[in-house]
Parts: structure tokens; sequence; C-alpha cells
């Protein structure tokens, strides 16, 4: 007879009850109460279209139709409270910018492309100024404002001189867009790997390394005013943070207050860390490792790796988007198979993963997932995969999509983004 | 008077209080009664976001924790009702990674007796776990339920029945 056999159905409720509930050690922070949004809106709304100049009949007009327009994807969701937070929770940004880079040159001259990824179509296309090109294009707080970096003709992607511009859509409205250059610009003699905009929209976080190497080894942290151009803040540090091929983010949370950025740090072979560390930029101090401290550190090695380190706006979760094979290759089928390509949200306070929110299962030679946008806490993600099937020159197939609780929704991708180029849409 | 109110901030810092010390509990209780993770902290977090828009209208703040214990069960009751006319991102979705210290916790009989646990109607599934997690008496299981003492012991009678009915069934 088992031990369970001589258990009362009581005492094995009870047991199994306080097993199943311990499994139950933390929770995610309290969300701030109002209305649920996943998106935060970068400081007060009537005050960014007033600093723009649109009459305030037309931005409350722009409201109201933000507001009929937000992307809500389980239409005919019962209303009950349960069932509010499922639909709430499903809004995610419904327009995207993107590039097609040419294959061949890696330089892009067309026109930004700005659609709705609920019904696939194109909303505008922005072309770039006179004289430049656009090279990449990057997504803020909200779903209605982007970050476009601009170049010379022959500027290739990485390189600088950049110029900043903000492009702020207003869909079905007679001013459908603008894009705004923004004055600020960095040291000649440096180049820009990573940017941020605040969550009010009013200041750029730009962390950049010397594009020669006579300028010096130092990573370099700035943060400019996107009214004045003038830098408000700099930190720096001479210590190794930023190494190819690990992709560097760095983003704020939700208060505006702190930066979180990644380091990266190789050890034997191909083993590595990326490591996000939080940096609060009202505190003291000009070293950039000094000033911030490690939130989270994911040892790296084998096929499977984390490729990026992405922290969600709570600051309570970290998203890490895994490339399997892709760079050092040495790949399977079966690797890929068995989990090598996903997306996994380790919970900030503990260190360790809690949720694996998408894992491709299929049969792959490598891949790369890459992630493109994050709900407050990783509930909703939008994010890429690239799978190749077979050798160079074999099958890829890529899919973008809003992932949750372990599945992918396609979203609808206008034709004129080529697929290859999905690992850069901006939400 | 209006000036002589309590500052504005004070029901959030007592809400935020009270998520403090009893969310962990409060997501342990959903887990039990929903079997997801996520959509307990989900039902949770609206349980309070409640609150704090009913906070002026409590008669007695100092129950506000059986309020939202009452609040977590509603929500994971209608949760249960609408669950299946969820369409898009709420498919089967892909378990919890788990450890081994998890692992080694949650033993094959205790996984057994919890997805029996969640086979079970709502009512009966909230008296058992009432009544054998929390260890509440009939008349704290009613209150929180919102019935009565009788139909609470009835519906941990035939929980309890059900229960060992499937258990003995899944051998």
């Amino acid at each position: 007879m088992s031990t369970e056999d001589q258990m009362s159905i009581e005492d094995r409720v009870r047991t199994a009850t306080r097993a199943g509930a311990s499994l139950i050690r933390d929770v995610r922070p309290l969300a701030a109460p109002g209305p649920v949004s996943l998106r935060h809106r970068p400081g007060p709304a009537s005050r960014r279209w007033l600093s723009w100049g649109v009459p305030l009949a037309a931005a409350a007009a722009v409201v109201a139709i933000a507001v009929g327009l937000v992307a809500v994807r389980q239409s005919g969701t019962p209303a009950s409270s349960a069932s509010q937070s499922a639909t709430a929770s499903a809004t995610v940004p419904r327009y995207y910018a993107a590039l097609d880079y040419d294959a061949t040159g890696g330089i892009y001259t067309g026109p930004l492309i700005v659609g709705d990824d609920l019904t696939g179509k194109v909303i505008d296309t922005v072309s770039p100024p006179h004289g430049l090109h656009f090279v990449l294009v990057q997504g803020t707080s909200d779903d209605r404002t982007f970050v476009v970096t601009a170049g010379g003709q022959t500027t290739p992607p990485g390189m600088q001189p950049y110029t900043w511009y903000v492009l702020r859509i207003a869909p079905e409205t007679a001013r459908p867009f603008q894009l705004i250059k923004l004055p600020i610009k960095l040291p000649v003699s440096s180049a820009a790997i990573a940017w941020a905009l605040s969550p009010d929209g009013r200041e750029l976080a730009v962390e950049s390394e010397p594009s020669a190497s006579s300028a010096g080894d130092a990573i370099a942290l700035g943060i400019y005013s996107v009214s004045s151009g003038a830098e408000l803040r700099a930190w720096t540090t001479h210590t190794k943070i930023a190494q190819a091929p690990t992709k560097i983010t760095l983003s704020w949370l939700s208060g505006g207050r702190q930066l979180v950025f990644t380091v990266s740090q190789f050890g034997a072979g191909s083993a590595y860390s990326l490591q996000l560390r939080t940096l609060d930029v009202t505190g003291a101090g000009t070293d950039m490792m000094a000033a911030s401290r490690a939130l989270l550190t994911v040892e790296n090695s084998g096929p499977s790796t984390c490729d990026s380190l992405q922290i969600t706006p709570d600051g309570g979760t970290a998203v890490c988007a895994t490339q399997y094979a892709y760079v050092i290759g040495g790949g399977s089928n079966a690797g890929c198979a068995n989990g090598g390509l996903e997306f996994t949200a380790y919970s900030v306070r503990t260190g360790k993963p809690v949720r694996v929110l998408y894992q491709y299962r299929g049969a792959c030679h490598n891949g790369l997932s890459v992630l493109l946008w994050t709900d407050d806490s990783a509930r909703y993600i939008i994010g890429t995969t690239v799978i190749n099937v077979a050798n160079q020159g074999g099958k890829q197939a890529v899919q973008l999509g809003v992932i949750s609780n372990g599945h992918i929704h396609l979203l609808e991708i206008s034709k004129s983004v080529s697929e290859g180029n999905y690992v850069i849409v901006a939400f | 008077m209006k000036q002589a109110r309590q500052p504005a901030q004070e029901p959030s810092q007592q809400i935020t209080a009270l998520y403090q010390s009893h969310a962990v509990g409060l997501v342990r209780l959903a887990f039990l009664m929903t079997g997801d993770r996520p959509t307990a902290e989900d039902v949770v977090q609206d349980a309070f976001l409640g609150l704090h828009r009913r906070w002026d209208t409590l008669a007695d703040q100092d129950k506000a924790l059986s309020y939202i214990r009452s609040c977590v069960l509603n929500g994971c009751r209608q949760l249960h009702r609408v669950k299946y006319r969820q369409a898009k991102f709420r498919i089967d979705p892909l378990p919890d990674r788990e450890s081994a210290e998890d692992t080694a916790i949650l033993s094959e009989a205790n996984r057994a007796v919890l997805a029996a646990i969640r086979r079970l109607p709502a009512r009966q599934r909230e008296a058992v776990v009432l009544r054998y997690y929390l260890d509440m008496t009939a008349d704290q299981a009613a209150q929180a339920m919102g019935v009565s003492r009788g139909t609470v012991k009835s519906a941990t009678f035939r929980g309890l029945a059900a229960l060992a009915r499937m258990l003995k069934e899944a051998k």
C-alpha cells in the first residue's frame, strides 16, 4: 500500500495544495491604478502636442481616434473583470515603422514605411530628408512615436555621423506624421551603439563608443535634451562592456529615473555573460560602472545562448531572446527542436528564469529570436524568429508576431517590408 | 470637511502595504484555483485595482483583506466561465519552466491531486481549497464565498468525494 493510499483525502488535499502553493515565492509589483495600458505614454499628451503647435481641437480629435484605434485583439471577449484584464493585456502596439535595407549595399535609400499591424495596410511612407538616408528606426514608449536615425548617402548602418529624428504619427488625420529633427550631436569621434527616448519624450539617452582606435577606448553614456540638444548628464567607462557579437540594449524604466544597459563579458572559449545594470540618472558620479549596479546576469555557453537581454518597463522582468547556432554554428535539427530557440522571462529579483514565453519546437539548422517590443511585465511581447532549415542557401522561415503563453500570433506586416527585415521592425 | 481628510496618497499607501503583505498568499490561492501563475497574478492585480477604486466606499477598511479575498475568488470564478471563449492568445499555454526544486516539491501524487482539484466545479473547488489549504472554518469559508454555511459543507463533502473518485480512476 502506498503512502497516498494510507492518507485521508483531506490530508492529500492539504499536502498537495501546500506543495503547489509553495511554488509561488514572489509576485510582480502592483500595477499603478488607472486605465490599464501596456504602453507608457510619454509625458502629458496635451503638452507634447502643443509643443509642436497642433491646435487643441486637433489634439483632442487625435486622442479620440487613438482611443478608438488601440488594438484590442480579442474581439468579443466577455466583459467580466478577469476578461477585461485579459483584453487589456492583449493590447499591443498597432502601428509599426520599418526600413527595408538593400541586401547588397546595406544602405536603404527608400522611405520609412509606417504600417498598421492589425490590417496589414501601409499608413504612410516617410521620405528621408534631402541628402540623407534612414539608418535605423526604434520604437519608444508608445506606438505613435519613433526615433529615427539618418546618415549620409554613403554611410552604412552602424557608422557615424547620425542625425536623430523623432517621428510622430497621427493615423487618419489631416497630418498623418511629423518628422522632427533633434538638435543632438555626438562628438565626431564617437559612434552611437544604442539609444532610448525617455518615457516623457524629453530626453534621449545615447550609448556610444569611439569610432576610431585613436579616440581611446571609453564607452560613453549621455543624456541629451530633445528640445535643446544639450548634454544633460554623462558617464564613461573604460571597461569593455559592449563586445560583439552580443546585442547591446539600452532602455528606460517607467519612472524615467533609471536607465538599464547591457554589459557583455567574454570568458573562455565561446562562453560569455550578459548583465543588465541599472543607473539612477539623478545619482552622483560619472563612472558608468561605479554609478550603476547589477540587476541580472545570464551566463551563456554552447550553441544556444541568450542573444539579447531586455528589461521590461516595470523593471521586474528581463526577456532573453536566444539564438541557436546562428552565431557560432554547430547546430543540429534536434537541438533546435528541443528548445534551443526561445524567449524566456527572467525574474530580476531572483535572477532565475520564470517563464518560457515561446519556444520554437520545429527542426532547424540554426535560428535567431529577436525581441521587438515588450509590455510592462513581459506578459505580451512582440518578437521575430528566423529559422534556417538547412545550410546556407537553404530555406529560411521568418515569423513576426505577438507572443504570449507559449504561442505566437502573427501580425500583419505590409508586403512592402521584406521578411528579412522583420528583425528590425520598430513598435 | 474635505481639508480634514487624509492625504490623497494614503489609500494608495495602505493598498500597497496590503499588497506587500498578502499578495503572495492571494496569488497562491488564485494559482490553486486556476492552475496558471500568470493568470493568478492577473486576477490578484485586478482585485487590488478594484479595491483601489472602491476604497472610499468600503464600509470597514479593516476588512479589506476579506473583501479582496472574495474578489480573488470571484475573479477566478469569472475566469473559468470565460476561458473557453477566449480565442487568440490563450490557447494551451506552455507551462512555466520548472526548477529542480519545484519538481522535487511537487511530486507526481501532488500533481494528480492538484489536477483533480482544478477539474472540480468552481464552488466545490473553492470550498475544498478554503477549508483544507487555508484551514478556514465552514463559517469563514461561507463568508469568503458569499454563500451559506450549509452550502459550504455540502460543496466540501461533494468536492472531496469527487476528488477521491477522480484519483482512484486515475490510478
